[in-house]
């Protein structure tokens, strides 16, 4: 009988809205949440144009799908909530992301690492941690922190100001 | 899926003005406004202000913004009201509105610093309070002058 070392993982594969697809680790999803209260919110960037009320808290909202394609509407009807850490020790910080569909839980393994898809080199180089093959499709496992992080904010604001370049997803 | 808690962020003055522009609310911290006037009192004033008051011998540019935070070139219909405010620096200016309410800041209600992803240049929003089931932008007199400034620039001005 062979035994496999192939080290397996279980994720949430997420279809932003506007149709594009990551991963999160399994412990990364909170809640998922067709009705929440989403307020929109002026002078943000175009990837992050709205909070939503949960759990008596604002939690901001990422477009993720903007990242992508500009043409993808801010008509936001699902979420999911995730949750990350900035640093180890540190507490817990939560982001909804735009959400088309419902999350779907996942098994990794090893064997499905491949490469990211040529524009998270081009215009994202920080954004994912890795990507793995699923379904025909390249999904990246996405670096939540640095998302929604000022540096990601900054990278985006420099980038518009010396004009959009690279290929599309 | 799992549960977890985030630390909350609770501040700012026991007191606030709450003004009405359009759809949009926004909280200054009372001890930052002087005074609340009728808009139809002002003077002419040059651009990008729409007018200016004198008040106690100091003159209050005033300055009309959309509910998204844009400059506008003259009031809007619905704008009857100028709050005058003065910032920690000594900045004074007048801002326009529909409607002026006082608010009184309680334990029960929740705050939330507007998160790093949010913030952009010059950006005038500071946190989110949940009030009335609406969404409430929290700033100050100085980071509306900051925003005036940046907003101006943009329009040349």
């Amino acid at each position: 009988m062979q035994v496999s070392n192939m080290a397996r993982s279980k994720a949430w594969m997420l279809t932003s809205h506007g149709g594009f697809s990551f991963a999160v680790g399994e412990l990364a999803m909170v809640e998922y949440s067709i009705e929440a209260e989403i307020f929109p919110v002026p002078l943000t960037p175009k990837h992050c144009p709205a909070v939503a009320y949960w759990r008596r808290r604002f939690v901001p909202i990422i477009n993720y799908g903007k990242l992508f394609d500009p043409q993808v509407n801010d008509d936001i009807r699902q979420i999911g909530v995730l949750a990350y850490q900035t640093q180890p020790h540190t507490p817990l910080q939560h982001v909804a992301i735009a959400l088309d569909h419902s999350p779907r839980s996942i098994i990794v393994d090893d064997e499905q690492a491949c490469e990211l898809p040529m524009v998270f080199a081009y215009r994202y180089p920080d954004l994912a941690i890795s990507s793995f093959a699923f379904d025909d499709k390249t999904i990246p496992i996405l670096d939540i922190g640095y998302l929604c992080s000022a540096a990601f904010v900054t990278r985006q604001s420099s980038k518009k100001t010396q004009g959009r370049s690279g290929p599309g997803h | 899926m799992n549960n977890y808690t985030s630390q909350k962020s609770i501040g700012y003055d026991a007191k606030l003005s709450l003004l009405s522009i359009g759809e949009r609310r926004i909280a200054v911290p009372q001890k930052e406004v002087v005074n609340v006037l009728l808009l139809q009192d002002a003077v002419p004033a040059k651009p990008p202000a729409v007018g200016q008051f004198e008040y106690h011998e100091t003159i209050f540019p005033v300055y009309a913004f959309t509910a998204q935070f844009e400059l506008l070139a003259s009031t809007t219909s619905s704008q009857h009201y100028a709050i005058l405010i003065v910032g920690d620096s000594g900045v004074r200016f007048s801002l326009c509105c529909d409607n002026v309410e006082s608010l009184s800041v309680t334990t029960d209600m929740d705050w939330d610093r507007v998160p790093d992803c949010m913030r952009l240049t010059a950006s005038p929003l500071e946190s989110f309070l949940y009030y009335d089931n609406q969404l409430i932008i929290m700033t100050d007199a100085q980071s509306l002058w900051r925003w005036i400034e940046h907003a101006g620039k943009q329009h040349g001005a």
